[in-house]
């Protein structure tokens, strides 16, 4: 195992505000990386910084590096980065105006693939590595928006996956799913791992426990404690993790 | 409650009976052209209030062309505006920006068209014209000489007020596309081009044909600006370099110099005309807009 | 009340039956051995009842964890707490089951009319050395101590070596004369048990430790 990314003294802001402090992690390849804490202690904001969408927010500001395979993704184009670091959002958002197929090579077509047969095949390729083939090869040319909720998000997954990522980075992916999608999507997430490094942030603890390899406790933007995931759920070593994850805050 | 039901009902109703009373009363007096010329009144492009013959071709094709023309040039501009003020600077900018361009549409009418007379006219006839003659001649609408009062000014006249209220309409619909569609977009390596044209301007578009609906609607309505520049000649020119006249213009400039019954009953259904076709506009609009709605 | 102070108030609730599940090993390892002791064939009914009541507090025990597990999925000490406390009751009941089977050996030794051919100070060794071990074991349980939960390993040693010193005793014994193997062999077998009574107030330590510090530390 290797580190895919490491992050090194991140700090990020919005306007005046700093969310995020001195922040140092590895990333191992080929694992998933849960990072939890409370709300707005700068969860999101990390992970967005993985794929410099944090910058996209009028306002924000990010400080120190973010190396992709040893490379400052800080140096180069943020468009070329964000194509090998794939994101999957807290909300399915599936693009109204096109179809299921469209929205799968959504990206696809960004990068000027424009032959009809390859997007074809594509899609059903990524379409089907998300599990969700069988469910809508026959509703393919509806909108994207037409299917649901938990379909929605899977489709969302396939479309960051067309793009051929190394990275897939999710920011809660499961939040506005019902447990029977939740699940499908976490035993996804764990298949995912084989071929992508994943980070995911979640709100919910046994989430993490169940699909994480290592998790990440942040709270008011530092990160308090990062180690592997049974031993942060078992025995953390920081008191605020402790009473955090044994829901002992406020 | 039911007190207060009552009371609103009595409101709306009334408002219904006015519109009602409108459309009756635009129809009762209108009859005497109609029994006179019945349809050849909308086909027939002779207007001649003194031999008392009419016809209102010449003002529906005035007042269609020189909306359409007025659409063709402020569509791309006022959504090339309102996607530089909400995608390009800051809100603070966009602010100030945007109260600049709404506040034409705050100016009088007539105002804007004293300056048409002084500013567009001698522009049309200088500048315009002649470069048009030039370079665009061998298209049939860009010949024959220059008056300066012309369909063309009229057209432009209609332009500048209605992008104001398309370009507020667009800048409201691209900020109601959510954060979620451009950033799904953008994470997918988009440039912010990319975002625009895929997903903020597909998202914005029922928005955005509202806008361009009731654009469409003021630039057919209005009367005093694009009188004063449009030449006031009733007759279909070949170019549109040459003046034209509108329904609403030929209203506002004959009714109170209208002697007969049948001129007044003429200016009259021209204002029926006027009337359905906005009707017509409206509820295109709105069959455009649920059609975009039923598809998002 | 709040789903956390519900959790600690049912966790307490599992851990005061735990004391009541030590008082009544401690009790039934005292009578069991007075029974063998006098031959007293009262006090060794009460081990007998006392497995039954220790069964159903494991029980409940067992269930109440259970729950917690299912309803709150508890993580870091909570979690370990819940663990342990399951693990500790099977180690109480297991304590009480051993003093059970000493009063069995007292009982029959007086069906059969035995008399003692020498006095059970080994024994009596090993009963108080175990005892002392089961209270330590759980106050280091209850009061999280590491540091006394590590003596409880010390003490186990000490069993280990009364024990191995009665074995050699009683083989002495059974060699000279074969009449005695049959009571040889009760006070062996009586030895054992406390053995494993102290084996077990080994493991209950072992869960205070993993209780505090979240390490499994293994007795030597």
């Amino acid at each position: 195992m290797s580190t895919k990314i490491r992050i090194k003294s991140l700090n990020g802001w919005f306007g005046e505000k700093q969310v995020l402090k001195d922040i140092n992690l590895d990333i191992e390849e080929n694992s998933i990386t849960a990072i939890i804490g409370p709300s707005g202690c700068g969860k999101t904001t990390l992970i967005r910084c993985i794929n410099r969408m944090h910058e996209v927010t009028p306002g924000a500001r990010v400080e120190g590096s973010v190396l992709l395979d040893e490379q400052d993704i800080y140096k180069e184009d943020p468009v070329k980065v964000r194509e090998r670091i794939g994101m999957v959002f807290q909300r399915p958002n599936p693009f109204p105006t096109m179809s299921v197929l469209e929205n799968a090579v959504a990206g696809l077509k960004l990068k000027g693939i424009r032959n009809r047969k390859l997007l074809a095949e594509k899609a059903e390729e990524v379409i089907k590595a998300v599990g969700l083939w069988d469910e809508v090869k026959n509703e393919l040319n509806k909108p994207g928006t037409s299917l649901s909720g938990g379909q929605q998000q899977r489709l969302c997954i396939a479309r960051a996956l067309a793009v051929e990522p190394e990275v897939l980075l999710m920011d809660e992916p499961a939040s506005a799913l019902d447990p029977v999608s939740t699940m499908r999507l976490e035993d996804l997430i764990y298949e995912l791992k084989k071929e992508y490094t994943i980070v995911i942030v979640t709100h919910n603890m046994q989430q993490a426990a169940r699909v994480s390899d290592y998790t990440a406790f942040l709270y008011m933007g530092e990160l308090i404690e990062y180690s592997n995931t049974k031993e942060l759920f078992e025995r953390p070593k920081n008191d605020l993790t402790e009473r955090y994850i044994s829901g002992r805050f406020g | 409650m039911e007190k207060f039901r009552i009371f609103t009902a009595v409101f709306a109703l009334s408002l219904t009976a006015l519109a009602m009373l409108l459309l009756t009363q635009l129809i009762i007096s209108s009859l005497p052209v109609m029994e006179t010329f019945g349809f050849r009144f909308v086909i027939e492009s002779v207007w001649d209030p003194v031999k008392e013959v009419f016809g209102a071709l010449p003002f529906i094709y005035g007042t269609l062309v020189t909306s359409f023309i007025a659409l063709l040039i402020a569509v791309p501009l006022s959504i090339g505006a309102a996607v530089f003020l909400t995608q390009y600077i800051s809100p603070k900018l966009s602010y100030v920006l945007s109260f600049l361009i709404e506040i034409i549409a705050a100016i009088p009418s007539v105002v804007i068209g004293l300056w048409g007379i002084f500013v567009l006219i001698p522009f049309i006839r200088e500048e315009v014209g002649p470069f048009l003659i030039e370079y665009l001649g061998f298209i049939p609408v860009f010949q024959g000489p220059v008056y300066g009062p012309s369909i063309l000014t009229g057209a432009l006249i209609l332009t500048i007020m209605i992008v104001p209220i398309i370009t507020s309409m667009t800048k409201d619909a691209i900020n109601t596309v959510p954060i979620l569609q451009r950033e799904g977009m953008i994470a997918l390596g988009a440039t912010r081009w990319e975002v625009i044209t895929k997903v903020t301007l597909p998202y914005a578009r029922p928005g955005i044909i509202g806008g361009v609906m009731l654009g469409l609607g003021r630039a057919i309505g209005e009367t005093m600006a694009i009188t004063m520049v449009i030449g006031n000649a009733p007759e279909i020119p070949a170019s549109l370099l040459a003046p034209g006249d509108t329904l609403a213009s030929v209203i506002a400039n004959q009714f109170s110099e209208a002697t007969s019954a049948l001129h007044e009953s003429a200016l009259i259904e021209l204002g029926l005309i006027l009337f359905i076709i906005t009707i017509v506009i409206n509820i295109c609009a709105r069959l455009i807009l649920r059609r975009e709605v039923a598809r998002g | 009340m709040g789903t956390r102070e519900k959790f600690d108030k049912d966790i307490n609730e599992v851990y005061r039956m735990l004391g009541e599940m030590r008082d009544l090993a401690i009790d039934s390892i005292n009578s069991s051995m007075e029974a063998l002791d006098k031959l007293d064939e009262d006090a060794a009914k009460v081990a007998l009842r006392n497995d039954v009541k220790s069964y159903d507090l494991m029980r409940n025990i067992e269930n109440r964890c259970t729950a917690l597990l299912m309803l709150q999925a508890p993580v870091a000490k909570d979690l370990r707490k819940i663990v342990t406390a399951m693990k500790s009751s099977g180690d109480l009941n297991r304590i009480i089951r051993y003093a059970k089977n000493i009063s069995t050996l007292a009982i029959e030794m007086v069906k059969e009319k035995d008399e003692h051919f020498k006095k059970l100070i080994g024994l009596k060794g090993m009963k108080d050395k175990s005892i002392d071990m089961i209270e330590k074991a759980m106050k280091a349980l209850l009061e999280e101590n590491k540091n006394l939960a590590m003596e409880v390993y010390k003490e186990e040693e000490d069993v280990d070596a009364l024990y191995e010193q009665i074995f050699r005793e009683l083989i002495t014994y059974m060699v000279e004369d074969n009449r005695k193997i049959t009571r040889g062999v009760r006070y062996l077998l009586a030895g054992r048990y406390l053995e494993r009574v102290a084996d077990h107030a080994c493991n209950i330590a072992e869960g205070a430790i993993y209780i505090t510090t979240g390490e499994r530390i293994a007795p030597d």
